[in-house]
């Protein structure tokens, strides 16, 4: 009963607009006032939680991805990426979902890659006469590519929340990425179809030319996720220390290179990313003392009695998890969703036989949709404010996104084991 | 972003501002370069730069917290506030944001309380007070940034509210405090 | 009934948790009217937190190790060499010796209960090269993973070996790519379930005790607790704790088996020669921790042996 209550008082906190960890700090007092439960003990338990130097990823990669967008390290990807698709009808619109996939696989959150790829490419959008309630559903829905490509934040919390391997993870992640993206090109296709006046790039001239050039100056930004990547699954850095090494590589392309940062907007990225990471761990922190709470109350045990009385036919089982972790990514943002997703639901996937990194990638593809599925859909928001367009002109063809991109993506993760299985089986055997 | 707040708390606001801009900004590059050269020195040096864990996450703490201050600051922190898409009226919009702001207020202060309690704890079992193991470095130093950091939220919101009832629910107001989504 | 919450670190199938259910068993059938809910595989928090819950009294009773952040005198459980073998195992981690003695009033001062030290098996150093010199303390031309402790960081380069400090779960893929050519901490079961496929060889050192404790809050022995659930519940992890040692000499001799057949090799040590390298660091690598521990309480640990 308290349990229910406690979750009750979060949603409605939530609904009624007080920021997630605040809704948060209410069931606190919530718990302190009807449970068994020592309040002064509730903060130390949030920073012991936190006090992990894994986590130290999150705060490096939101400031590598802010460092580069300020410091216009995307723009060359975004150039040479157009040159291969730019002539083709819809091939901008491809572009910003390709170059969301690549700046994902540095940024390990949807919220820089959507803020800086939606940045660049709206405009060019809008010139080549795109629909722009469209182009801006298609850049905000590409925005979780971040999540899916590693490195992820989301999948660094689900690893160290139900200790699996953090490199497993990533891995886990990246086919259902590669689908989304399949998928969320051929929606663009289809619905483009009937817009006759969009503009195309003129073929060049001389394109092996112009490649070597643009791919000249977009070596530096490519070098990156070749760098990131490889030094993780190198085994040669962690991916907190690989975190560090982008802000600090980041630095001198964006001064010197593409010549985006200065001293004045570099401090301001510093402070934009310090306050971007303190909203992102404030939050995990009031969360993570939460669902201690709610184990202490046993919630695990409740959930799988709830779901098991339903039915323990594990097709049915593994359809009601991922409804609960549909309403949970309709109500909160993907860090609060996997933080409470995952102790709560880990224990029943694991008893119906389900790999943990399996259920690595159902968690990552649930939340990112979550994070585009209204009413709570932050990166939807964020998307309408980096693009300028309204959300009521983004909903629909959002809306249809999720039904033929995002769900049968969903659907294929959970019930085609090798499909996350695949490339942490041929890693690590 | 406004805050309708009146001088000589508004320059004191702003001065406290400027600097926790600078800690911040410090921090994060102290941050990203201590793991920048824990791999110049496992690699170029076979070095090993002794737990420095046990002080890059104090460090990181005071980010944490001054950065969630940053966020009450400039009315950052992830929202759901679907209820408000609902709402056509300024005035109220104007009404239920004081309102919940209002919670905001009971419920950082609780929260502040709470870590003051934290911080105490900490204080009080001095000389035998916690620390880590490598270095001996007191855990009263993060558990002074999450508690300020909480205060600091606290005051920021209370900022909020007051410079929302100073404007009223004009325009102004509404495109800082409640802008439309929909 | 009286309910008492019980967390621990170990995974459930670990042979710790299996002691844990047998406890909850006894605890719950000796009539005194206790019921015991269970807390496995740290969900309630590592091991620094559950000391601060428990003293709190917001946790009943923790099995997990014992973090010296709130007084440096408890490292004496990494002490490196605290013990070399099983017999001075049993002898030192039981009631009744000076070890165990200072613990329990540490412990006590702190605000807890101690009800039973756990020795889950010995550390030994296994590595994907091999050692020069592995019979002495002699330099070994590796560099090895440590975890972040002073005492395991000093004796372990008493030992002759170069350290680099790596996270746990970091450890495998260090070894695996030659970021580092070995590691020490980990016990030969440890070595078996995690890291076999990333070493060619196992020395065993017996260098540390993978010990952990029982531990009561003493709000919930003072306040929550009669004068007969006591007796029994100090009764019952006494004799959980005292059947552990038994236990790591089986388990570590089965373990060494098992990598062995895996294609792992043991590089042998005589006992005489890890009695030398034993005398050796205790000579060398204690009198650094000295500042920290204490003359008089190193003395009195010494007297034990
Ligand atoms: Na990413
Ligand atoms: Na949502």
């Amino acid at each position: 009963m308290l349990i229910l209550l406690t979750l009750l008082v979060i949603c409605v906190a939530l609904v009624v607009g007080i920021p997630v960890p605040f809704a948060f700090g209410l069931a606190l007092i919530y718990m302190s006032l009807t449970g068994d439960h020592e309040p002064a003990g509730f903060l130390t338990s949030g920073h012991w939680r936190m006090n992990v130097l894994v986590l130290m990823a999150i705060p490096l990669f939101i400031m590598a991805g802010t460092i580069m967008e300020r410091g216009k390290i995307a723009e060359p990807l975004v150039d040479l990426a157009e040159l291969f698709v730019g002539r083709f009808k819809g091939g901008i619109a491809y572009t910003a979902v390709g170059a969301s996939a690549i700046f994902g696989s540095i940024a390990g959150s949807a919220t820089a890659t959507l803020t800086c790829i939606g940045s660049i490419m709206m405009p060019q959008l809008r010139k080549a006469n795109y629909p722009e309630g469209l182009s801006a559903a298609l850049i905000t829905n590409a925005a979780p590519l971040g999540l899916l490509i590693p490195p992820s934040a989301i999948q660094i919390i689900y690893a160290w929340v139900t200790r699996q391997s953090v490199l497993k993870c990533f891995l886990a992640t990246i086919v259902p990425g590669l689908i989304l993206v399949t998928l969320l090109c051929i929606v663009n296709y289809v619905m483009l179809r009937k817009y006759n006046n969009i503009k195309v790039l003129p073929k060049s001239d001389n394109f092996g030319k112009e490649v070597a050039k643009k791919g000249r100056f977009a070596f530096p930004a490519l070098l990156m996720p070749f760098m990131i990547l490889g030094g993780i699954y190198g085994g040669i850095m962690t991916p907190t220390e690989a975190a560090g090494i982008a802000v600090v590589y980041a630095i001198p392309v964006g001064f010197f290179i593409y010549k985006g940062l200065n001293v004045a907007n570099f401090k301001e990225a510093l402070v934009q990313s310090a306050t971007t990471t303190g909203v992102v761990m404030v939050m995990f922190f009031m969360v993570m003392i939460v669902s201690r709470l709610l184990i202490f109350e046993d919630i695990p045990d409740l959930a799988k009695d709830l779901i098991f009385s339903v039915s323990e036919n594990p097709i049915v089982v593994l359809i009601m998890i991922n409804v609960v972790m549909i309403l949970i990514g309709m109500l909160m943002d993907d860090v609060s969703g996997v933080l409470l997703a995952s102790p709560l639901l880990f224990p029943i996937v694991v008893e119906l036989g389900v790999d943990p990194i399996q259920f690595a990638a159902i968690v990552g593809v649930n939340l990112g949709m979550g994070n585009i599925t209204p009413p709570t859909a932050p990166l939807l928001y964020l998307g309408s404010r980096v693009t300028g367009v309204r959300v009521s002109a983004m909903l629909k063809p959002t809306l249809i996104m999720i039904l033929f991109a995002w769900i049968p993506t969903l659907i294929i993760t959970t019930y085609i084991p090798q499909v996350s299985l695949f490339l942490p089986e041929m890693f690590f055997g | 972003m406004h805050l309708n707040i009146p001088r000589p708390l508004g320059s004191l606001v702003n001065i406290l501002l400027r600097s926790k801009e600078y800690i911040l900004a410090i921090a994060s590059l102290i941050m990203a370069f201590v793991f920048f050269f824990v791999v110049i020195l496992r690699y170029w040096f076979q070095a090993d730069l002794f737990a420095y864990e046990e002080w890059v996450l104090m460090i990181a703490f005071w980010v944490y917290f001054l950065g969630g201050a940053m966020g009450s600051y400039e009315n950052t922190h992830v929202k759901a506030d679907f209820l408000l898409s609902l709402i056509d009226s300024v005035r109220t919009k104007w009404i239920v944001v004081n309102c919940t702001i209002f919670l905001e207020i009971i419920i950082g202060m609780v929260l502040s309380y709470w870590g003051w309690l934290m911080l105490w704890e900490e204080i009080s079992a001095y000389p035998d007070w916690q620390r880590t193991t490598g270095l001996e470095l007191p855990f009263v130093i993060p558990k002074l940034g999450i508690f300020l950091g909480f205060v600091l939220m606290t005051f920021y919101t209370s900022l909020h509210l007051w410079s929302g009832l100073r404007d009223g629910p004009t325009e102004e107001w509404e495109s800082d405090e409640a802008p439309p989504h929909i | 009934a009286t309910t008492l919450r019980i967390a621990s670190q170990h995974a459930p199938d670990q042979y710790a948790s299996e002691v844990l259910r047998q406890i909850k068993t006894d605890l719950e059938g000796a009539g005194v009217d206790l019921k015991i809910k269970l807390y496995p595989a740290g969900q309630l928090g590592s091991g620094e937190q559950l000391i601060g819950e428990a003293v709190r009294g917001s946790i009943d009773i923790v099995h997990s190790f014992v973090y010296s952040h709130k007084d440096p005198v408890l490292e004496i459980n990494s002490l490196p060499y605290l013990v070399s073998n099983y017999d001075e195992m049993e002898k030192v981690f039981s009631p009744g010796s000076n070890f165990y003695g200072i613990f329990d009033q540490r412990m006590d001062k702190m605000g807890l209960k101690l009800l039973g030290v756990t020795a889950e098996g010995f550390i030994g150093v296994m590595s994907s090269s091999m050692p020069e010199n592995y019979q002495t303390t002699g330099s070994k031309g590796q560099n090895i993973r440590v975890w972040s402790a002073q005492s395991a960081k000093l004796a372990t380069q008493d030992m002759g070996y170069n350290t680099t400090t790596i996270d746990w779960g970091d450890a495998f893929p260090a070894i695996q790519q030659g970021v580092v050519d070995g590691m020490i901490g980990a016990t030969p079961e440890a070595a078996y379930t995690t890291f076999k496929e990333a070493i060619k060889n196992y020395v065993p050192y017996n260098a540390f005790v993978e010990n952990y404790a029982y531990y009561a809050s003493k709000k919930t022995w003072e306040k929550k607790l009669n004068e007969e659930q006591r007796k029994v519940i100090a009764e019952v992890f006494a004799k959980a704790a005292a059947g552990f040692v038994d236990w790591s000499r089986e388990n570590d001799a089965a373990n060494l088996k098992k990598l062995e057949e895996f294609g792992v090799k043991i590089l042998p040590l005589t006992d005489a020669e890890r009695s030398a390298i034993a005398k050796e660091v205790r000579a060398k690598t204690w009198p650094k921790l000295e500042e920290r521990l204490g003359k008089d309480i190193l003395e009195k640990v010494i007297a034990d042996l």
